[in-house]
């Protein structure tokens, strides 16, 4: 984990994400532990699509070849997780996303983009998890680190 | 503050307690925190602020708002200039530089003034009739045209790169209000009551609209504000609503500071995405076009109310407020309370009753400014019932304001698509209706009495509440309407059988003659008017000048003013910067960066990087300071092909294809079979575009029974993706195949060279490397430096190659072994240019021969092409146009003359016919160490065989003229592959 800014209104950390499997189910099929509600997440499991989903830890799931697929996609992101009182502030800087709290309630989940590259979104209490294509991250980095540091100028 | 200062002793919204220094050309004055720096500078007595566009007249303070004409200035130095802005909307502010535009030397004494004298040469459109000269043709004007343009624009923009940072913000809330006057106040009160979420948007730095105009306004606005505050409205100041768009999204401008330190924002764009809009942006007074009416000291009768009682200052001693309407006495019994002179003339024979101590004249009107640089008395006449106007005396005085009627704003419904309405009872345009979520109230909406503005606004918010589904009472909405002493229409005054220079467009110099000649020369729509006068074409974009001109447009023609009609209003309501709109999208963020997992490793290792798209790839890796990439690319080429060299391939597209009916749809995709394809090994493939155009190539890999790697160009990555899923969402739905793109997962890092293997062996364990265990086109998995990789035996280059692909965040220590096994044994580190190289030598096409015009049989891989199965493009790959003989095929091609070069982009043409697009053109070049001269790959019509013991043209004009060339197989090296097989 790197820390990217930490001032008392606002932190942000970045973590590669280093165990990250994406399910594709075949239509008609379902699993018990995924959520069913479009653009959320619980418990580390994010609902991407219709019938995929993207699982941000632990092990490789298991889902039968007769079920649907799993794709490792351990390496292929980063994630940012914003956090702190100036957290909304840094997001809507981001994302034409109504981020207000209840719109973008507790567990809520797009994909959407942010300056000009794809991103995830989504609501962790009152921090905000932004995951990156890797070879974006750096770009992505300075971008949040130039957006910070307007406020510890001001 | 000086002794001739202008600044009354009490009263205005201003901070006297602290001074604000500031400049103006040059000179040292000060203001108060509250100021504007137009206030500032009425209040130092500062009457020239300006210069006219064409006849370089003086200008003063005009307005006290956006609709601002003459001191338009410049603000700044250095990096920090902008030119152009409005004194009336800039905050006063401490060691604020402000200077006079358009004069020289000053605005105080300008030679350009000269051009008054001439004016009459310079009416509307004259560069199209004059400067012509005697010569004939243009060449006399081509010499004129460079003084014009020389002479024309106003204020000069710095040159020097812009330092400050902008920024974009996105929010939503349910309520957007326009503006925090009587209406918007009320407005956003009553929707917060309904429990809405509102933003107001207030251009101002100070909240309360036309509650600061008025002597007892400032409290009331208090009041206002303290309300809305209490009831969690979120509040925008310094906030231009610039545009209404689509999907209800307004688009704003804040304003954020003056003087920004170190990566504080400037200015950041807002775009807002409300459920409703309340427009409550009120009206802008019009003046009346008289002779000289742009004299300095001549100004609008509204903003001479708003300098009075906002900024407690006094402009002049001696007065004259002339108007066409009731709002006139308002000025006038402010102005004589402050200790003024003052005689109001009334157009009308019938008004209100005289304010005490003020001389009312009724049926008169103003005829002329007096004075030659500033205003030293007024001409006054008297106005027939037929509207004749005979001159009656002169009065003198050093100010007079101005009142000619209202003209509501209504531009951003105008954005909207929504024509504004003529209405004769009112003399003046209003909104037109709109089914959008938009609603306009206050003076906005033609209302003048302020408890009607703010009824008017809470009814715009219940309205606007009921409409989201919120209880909200009905509360019944004032409509416009004609009071018992209205507004006389009245837009200019003229003598008979005399011209006088009357302002239309003080910013442009339009004059009310220039409208005439405009109808004289048969530009009377509207539009024509616009762009032939050039009236509302300046910074107020015809705020106080569209209804005159239109007015007048409408007598010349005979047609009422509602069939004369509006131009169309467009984003922006008022300039706005560039820089807000870029944001942070500047510099090395115009666009995003990609950068590989080995970016860093790269650059320690001196590589010169270059952009490919989005991505930053090595270019070279010189090994000294001065080596030039073409010394660096063939010595990376030579070593790679005589021994091993490394090059980072991480930027390929990766797409994993996974699923039961996965190798089924690589055959659908494909032109070649992939159903039949062995675990563990991969396979060259060519996919078409529906019209059977080639469209991208890569290598597929097959990791398992179901599970299929496929490479793309890097370009195409993205493009291919798109494609995969909406063949399967659409096309082949019932096929069970998931596809995810996971380019970013994989760094991928090529071992070329016959060391290969050497390297490889040194580094990797978990893998039998052996030709027989691991050959051509084989796929294994392996361990280097503690980390999992793929390993791939495929050739770019021609040479026996390996890709070696490990997740991103496992890239460096894979790549330090690679290297550390690659340089003892004389090896290098390659890039994009020695690999492009490379790929000329070997034939292999890439982007510029996959350039959307070439079939396979063009590219001699037809061969390829399975006849058995159906696939994307297959169809339309059999029209007989993409299988004429004489279209362009791939060949290799060389200069016949020692030391020739050749140049990508050149054209081919037979000896004999070097005339228009030729026979073909050359794609890429390279110089062959292995060869020792150059060669390159091109497309030429007939291909190789029709070019058999010929020579042709490579033509290029441009460059390096024309060069002999042989038309050659574009297999140059080892052409049945022995290498890459060994």
């Amino acid at each position: 984990m790197n820390t990217v800014v930490s001032t008392p209104d606002l932190t942000i950390t970045e973590t590669l994400c280093d165990s990250m499997w994406q399910i594709n189910l075949w239509p008609g099929v379902t699993q018990a532990d995924l959520p069913t509600a479009p653009g959320t997440i619980e418990n580390g499991v994010a609902r991407t699509g219709p019938c995929s989903w993207v699982i941000f830890d632990g092990e490789k799931p298991s889902v039968s070849e007769a079920d649907g697929t799993v794709t490792d996609l351990c390496h292929s992101r980063k994630r940012f997780r914003i956090e702190g009182a100036m957290a909304g502030h840094v997001v809507i800087r981001l994302a034409p996303l109504d981020f207000r709290e209840r719109a973008f309630t507790d567990g809520a989940f797009k994909a959407t983009m942010a300056h000009h590259m794809s991103v995830w979104i989504a609501r962790d209490g009152g921090a905000f998890d932004v995951w990156v294509g890797f070879t974006f991250a750096d770009t992505f980095r300075e971008l949040l680190e130039e957006t910070a540091a307007q406020w510890e100028d001001a | 503050m000086s002794a001739s200062s202008s600044r009354l002793d009490a009263g205005g919204i201003i901070n006297r307690d602290e001074t604000l220094k500031f400049q103006f050309d040059g000179k040292s004055y000060e203001g108060h925190p509250g100021d504007s720096l137009a206030s500032a500078l009425l209040a130092n007595n500062v009457k020239i602020v300006g210069r006219g566009f064409k006849y370089h007249r003086p200008r003063g303070v005009m307005s006290a708002g956006q609709e601002e004409g003459g001191a338009i200035l410049t603000v700044g130095t250095g990096a920090r200039r902008e030119p152009n802005v409005k004194a009336t909307m800039q905050p006063l502010y401490s060691g604020l530089e402000s200077f006079g535009q358009n004069a020289w030397p000053s605005v105080a004494r300008d030679f350009g003034r000269v051009n008054d004298i001439g004016s009459r040469f310079l009416g509307a459109g004259f560069y199209y009739k004059t400067f012509f000269g005697v010569r004939g043709g243009t060449k006399d004007w081509m010499l004129f045209e460079k003084i014009i343009r020389k002479a024309a624009g106003m204020g000069t923009a710095s040159r020097e790169p812009d330092p400050a940072h902008y920024e974009t913000a996105h929010t939503s809330c349910d309520v957007l209000v326009v503006g925090s006057g009587p209406a918007g106040l009320a407005a956003a009160t009553q929707a917060a009551e309904a429990g809405l979420d509102v933003v107001v948007a207030e251009q101002d730095f100070t909240l309360g609209g036309d509650y600061l105009s008025q002597p007892d306004g400032a409290h009331r606005a208090v009041e206002a504000v303290a309300k809305v505050e209490s009831l969690g409205v979120s509040v925008m100041l310094r906030t231009q609503v610039f545009g209404l768009y689509d999907g209800c999204v307004a688009g704003l401008i804040e304003s954020v500071t003056d003087q920004e330190t170190g990566m504080q924002v400037r200015q950041r764009m807002w775009i807002v995405r409300p459920r409703q809009i309340i427009i409550a942006t009120g009206a802008i007074e019009r003046p009346i076009a008289f002779g000289n009416n742009d004299r300095p000291g001549i100004m609008g009768s509204a903003g001479l109310r708003t300098y009075l009682n906002r900024y407690a200052i006094k402009p002049g001693q001696e007065a004259v407020i002339a108007t066409t309407n009731d709002s006139g006495y308002a000025t006038a019994a402010d102005l004589k309370a402050s200790g003024a002179q003052v005689t109001l003339l009334d157009a009308r024979t019938h008004g209100p009753d005289a304010p005490e101590g003020v001389e009312v004249l009724r049926g008169r009107v103003p005829v002329k400014g007096e004075g030659w640089s500033e205003l030293q008395g007024l001409q006054i006449g008297k106005l027939s019932e037929s509207g004749e106007v005979s001159v009656e005396k002169s009065i003198g005085c050093d100010l007079a304001a101005v009142s000619g009627g209202w003209s509501p704003v209504v531009n951003l419904t105008s954005h909207r698509g929504v024509k504004p309405v003529w209405s004769e009872e009112m003399d003046c345009f209003l909104p037109g209706e709109t089914k959008e979520p938009i609603k306009v109230c206050g003076s906005a909406a033609g209302l003048w009495d302020e408890e009607e503005c703010r009824l008017s606004g809470a009814a715009a918010a219940a309205e606007a509440a009921r409409d989201l589904g919120v209880n909200a009472p009905v509360i019944e909405r004032p409509e416009p309407r004609r009071t018992n002493t209205p507004t006389m229409a009245l837009y200019e005054v003229t003598l008979p059988g005399k011209k006088l220079k009357s302002f239309v467009d003080p910013q442009h110099d339009v004059t009310t003659g220039d409208i005439r000649l405009a109808h004289q020369e048969g530009f009377v729509s509207v539009e024509h008017m616009k762009r032939y006068t050039t009236l509302g074409m300046a910074t107020d974009q015809g705020k106080v000048g569209n209804v005159i001109g239109i007015a007048l447009m409408a007598a010349a023609t005979g047609a009422p003013v509602s069939k004369t009609g509006t131009t169309t209003f467009r984003p922006p309501y008022s300039p706005i910067s560039i820089g807000a709109i870029a944001g942070r999208s500047v510099k090395q963020h115009f666009r995003p960066n990609r950068l590989t997992p080995l970016d860093a490793w790269n650059k320690k290792h001196n590589a010169v990087m270059t952009q490919a798209g989005l991505w930053w790839r090595p270019w070279y890796y010189p090994i000294t300071p001065t080596e030039s990439v073409d010394d660096a690319y063939e010595r990376e080429m030579k070593i790679t092909r005589e021994s091993v060299g490394l090059c980072d391939v991480s930027s390929l597209g990766k797409i994993m294809v996974q699923g039961p009916d996965a190798g089924e749809f690589l055959n659908r995709l494909y032109v070649n079979g992939f159903g039949k394809l062995a675990v563990g090994k991969a396979r060259y493939g060519v996919m078409l575009r529906d019209d059977g155009i080639v469209y991208d190539d890569g290598t597929t890999w097959r990791l398992s029974e179901n599970d299929f790697l496929m490479t793309t160009t890097t370009a195409n990555a993205a493009g291919v993706m798109a494609k995969l899923e909406e063949y399967l969402q659409t096309r082949w739905p019932e096929l069970k195949v998931s596809v995810a793109s996971v380019s970013d997962q994989w760094a991928g890092i090529a071992v070329a060279g016959p060391k290969s293997r050497d390297v490889l062996e040194a580094v990797t364990t978990e893998c039998d490397l052996s030709n027989e265990a691991f050959p051509f086109m084989g796929i294994r998995e392996g361990v280097i430096a503690g980390k999992k990789v793929y390993l791939a035996r495929i050739s770019f280059s021609g040479e026996r190659a390996y890709e070696v692909y490990v997740r991103s965040g496992d890239a460096e220590p894979v790549a330090d072994a690679l290297w550390g096994a690659t340089e003892p044994l004389g090896g290098c580190l390659y890039g994009t240019e020695a690999l492009g190289a490379m790929r000329v030598e070997k034939g292999h096409v890439a982007g510029s021969e996959l350039d959307g015009r070439t079939t396979l049989e063009d590219l001699g891989l037809g061969k390829m092409a399975s006849s058995k199965k159906a696939y994307i493009g297959k169809a339309l790959a059999t029209r007989e146009g993409l299988h004429d003989a004489d279209r362009r095929q791939l060949v290799g091609i060389i200069p016949t003359g020692d030391g020739k070069r050749l140049r990508a982009g050149a054209l081919l043409m037979a000896d004999t016919e070097q005339q228009g697009h030729g026979e073909g053109e050359i794609t890429a070049v390279t110089y062959s160490v292995e060869l020792g001269h150059w060669i390159g790959l091109g497309l030429i019509k007939g291909g190789v065989e029709r070019w058999d013991g010929k020579t042709a043209i490579s033509a290029d004009p441009v460059r390096d003229g024309n060069t002999e060339v042989r038309i050659v197989s574009p297999h140059f090296l080892d052409p049945k592959g022995e290498r890459m097989h060994g």
